[in-house]
């Protein structure tokens, strides 16, 4: 006899984060050294600027949208940074998160009342959704869109949701917190393989803007 | 005593005990909410202890344990409390009665007593 | 009067009680000559009844239960266990609702506490399962194991075959403690003695599981008196537990939940949270998945419970709580070591990198050895 959703909890907590780190590991190496390895291609020309400065001004200043984008998206601008901002609190800012980071890496931070949390859960969901459903609206956009975009928007809202209604006790708890569990270890694991990879590249991505751009004296 | 911030149990419990001892009042007929049991903090039995108000009587019983019968402001309306060894509560009932049965003398320890009283005697 | 003492004086009449049956109501006489009046088995009557959440009008039929229905015989087999179950349930300096109980049946077997009565007990026990054939309810505490028999015998017999012998003639079959109800810690990874719950091998009739390391013995006894009251065992939830007292998960109905609400954790055991009585869920409390009444009837009539005297649940009433990891590890948190892992899928990855590069490279060779000038004419642009 078991509890329904144990072995589920057990397996996820056990070999499920065994198996999630290890794939997620092993494509950030893979996808970092591939995209490394790639270099860059050599600038002939005399230098016009500095490309050091320019590459690390860039990766700060491409926080702020280029002039004129804020007005033209507004919804996507603003929605967009703050889901991001949202998922970022939630992740590391949650007590509970903080202590499986603790409880894995030893690392530890001070965390966010859990009442602020839920209701940015909430907040941030819904901004998930209003941006699905502005990129399924517009017709040039949806059509750019493709599986891989759907996916990601997936992966990233089942652990908001079912992370939720644990929380929250809606639904039975046990298998809730042990989907919710499986759900951020299948984010986890994908991410090195689809577009999520931005999250790590996004330093040297601006970086090597910058610095590509200030060699030739043109801003970024 | 205004119903105005009330919480919904409490409310629902002292409406409860209005329509009971209106039935103590027509029919004769005794009834218990067990209180221990239900969803109460314990702000809202302070809050119901104090609509209800105190009476008359308070009677402490020590019975394998100790337990306590009070009469609250509304006659026929009774806190019976029950105790463990360390002092918390067991079980906490309502009654509408006219007494509580756990304060009456029953038959079998009546008898009892008489049949030691007898031997006492001789 | 400590009540396993009463017990043992009562040994040497064991086999003369065993024709003095389980039919006659002598609840009364127990009691008067324990010096229990009538105030006093109300009082037992009203708090059982609150107990098994049963509405308080209840309690004269209760009363009238325990003491008018004939007593029905209970066969106690303990099996692979430490006797906490036991404990919790017949240690009390005081009458207890738990010794009212044991009035209440007619306990004809228990070898614990009828150890000085050697074979003398285990004839009663026989001549009770004859007589009683089918009537009465068999409790059991501690697992059985099947690695051998020889691990667990008592007077020679192995706990399989007592059970199974047992178990064919009784009423119903009641596993108090998680050792019986679903291993406990003797099937604890690597399992040596290969021990199974009493559910593993009584698998023809209800087995009504009362798990906890101990039990609450206000449950134990809450599922005796719904028997006795209602001559039908308690309602069951999948895993064979009454859902009167394991319905909830202690997280449910723990009284720290605002602090877990709010974000206010306890970091260690002497930290400033946890002298404020914050939550432990950061110090491995098990409390949101593990099912059992100990936050609301609490423990040593009502005393405390755990979580109240500032150590997170344990989840001793869960199936393998034992394998679940740390018992000071977050019930979230992994349980597995990733260093290993890690390095070695890291090490996998750079050598796929390298591998990737490689090849990339290789084709960017080629394509620049292959890559020929192209005139604005064989593009069929303008001069």
């Amino acid at each position: 006899m078991t509890e329904p959703g144990m072995d589920l909890l057990m397996w996820a907590r056990g070999t499920g984060f065994q198996i999630a780190i290890g794939v997620f590991l092993f494509g950030v190496a893979l996808r970092l050294v591939e995209i490394f390895a790639l270099g860059r291609k050599a600038d002939v020309a005399p230098a016009k600027g500095d490309a050091v400065s320019g590459g690390f001004r860039t990766i700060f200043s491409r926080f702020v949208p280029a002039p004129g984008f804020a007005a033209l998206l507004p919804v996507q601008v603003i929605g967009g940074t703050l889901f991001h901002f949202g998922l970022l609190f939630i992740v590391f800012f949650f007590i509970p998160h903080i202590a499986v980071i603790k409880d894995t890496f030893g690392l530890s931070w001070p965390g966010i009342s859990s009442a602020v949390i839920n209701a940015l859960t909430v907040v941030t969901f819904a901004i998930l959704v209003v941006l699905l459903v502005v990129r399924l609206r517009h017709p040039v956009r949806r059509y750019l869109s493709d599986f891989q975009d759907y996916l990601i928007w997936v992966l990233t809202v089942l652990p908001l949701v079912t992370g939720y209604m644990a929380f929250n006790a809606v639904g039975p708890y046990i298998p809730m917190l042990a989907t919710h569990v499986l759900s951020a270890e299948l984010l986890i694991a994908l991410i090195p393989f689809t577009r999520l990879t931005h999250a790590f590249t996004w330093v040297s991505s601006r970086y090597y803007n910058g610095a590509f751009a200030g060699r030739k004296g043109t801003s970024s | 005593m205004a119903s105005s911030g009330m919480s919904e149990p409490e409310k629902s419990v002292l409406i409860e005990i209005h329509q009971a001892v209106s039935a103590l009042l027509e029919d004769g007929s005794e009834s218990a909410i067990d209180v221990s049991s239900m969803p109460l903090s314990a702000a809202d039995f302070a809050s119901l202890e104090e609509a209800l108000g105190c009476g008359e009587v308070e009677a402490t019983i020590d019975a394998g344990g100790k337990s306590r019968v009070r009469e609250t402001g509304v006659s026929g309306v009774w806190i019976v409390e029950h105790f463990s060894e360390g002092g918390g509560v067991l079980a906490k009932t309502i009654e509408i009665c006219e007494t509580p049965s756990i304060l009456r003398a029953h038959r079998e320890d009546i008898e009892a007593g008489r049949d030691e009283l007898g031997r006492r005697l001789a | 009067m400590n009540s396993a003492a009463v017990w043992r004086s009562r040994t040497g009449a064991w086999t003369r009680k065993v024709d003095d049956m389980a039919n006659k109501p002598i609840l009364k006489e127990v009691l008067r000559d324990r010096g229990v009046s009538r105030r006093g088995f109300m009082r037992y009557c009203a708090t059982l009844t609150s107990l098994m959440a049963l509405p308080a009008a209840m309690a004269p039929r209760v009363a009238q239960a325990l003491e008018g229905a004939p007593r029905p015989s209970v066969i106690w087999l303990s099996f692979q266990e430490c006797t906490g179950c036991t404990e919790s349930i017949t240690r009390s300096s005081a009458p207890t609702l738990e010794d009212l109980i044991f009035n209440a049946v007619s306990l004809d077997y228990h070898h614990t506490l009828q150890a000085a009565s050697g074979h003398a007990a285990e004839a009663a026990r026989e001549a009770a399962m004859k007589a009683q054939d089918g009537k009465y309810l068999l409790i059991v505490d501690g697992s059985i194991p099947l690695g051998n028999p020889g691990f667990s015998t008592i007077a020679g017999i192995s706990n399989e075959d007592m059970l199974r012998d047992a178990a064919k003639g009784a009423a119903a079959v009641i596993a108090v403690g998680t050792c019986a109800a679903y291993g406990g810690l003797p099937m604890a990874d690597p399992n040596p003695t290969g021990a199974v719950p009493v559910s593993h091998i009584v698998t023809d009739k209800p087995v009504v599981n009362i798990p906890g390391c101990p039990p609450i013995a206000a449950v134990m006894t809450g599922v005796l008196a719904h028997f006795l009251t209602f001559q039908k065992l308690p309602d069951l939830d999948e895993a064979g537990r009454p859902v009167v007292f394991y319905g909830d998960t202690i997280h449910d109905r723990c009284y720290r939940r605002p602090f877990y609400n709010q974000g206010l954790f306890a970091e260690g055991f002497d930290d400033e949270g946890a002298r404020k009585g914050w939550c432990l869920f950061k110090v491995g409390c098990k409390g949101p998945v593990t099912r059992n009444a100990c936050a609301t009837i609490k423990w040593n009539g009502g005393v405390s419970f755990p979580i109240q005297s500032g150590h997170g649940c344990i989840g001793c009433s869960q199936p393998d709580f034992w394998d679940a990891g740390s018992l000071y590890t977050a019930v979230a948190s992994p349980t597995a070591d990733i260093t290993p892992v890690a390095g070695i899928a890291a090490a996998a990855g750079i050598g796929a990198g390298v591998a990737v590069a490689a090849l990339n490279l290789q084709a960017k060779k080629k394509a620049a050895a292959e890559s020929t000038p192209v005139t604005v004419q064989e593009l069929g642009g303008k001069q």
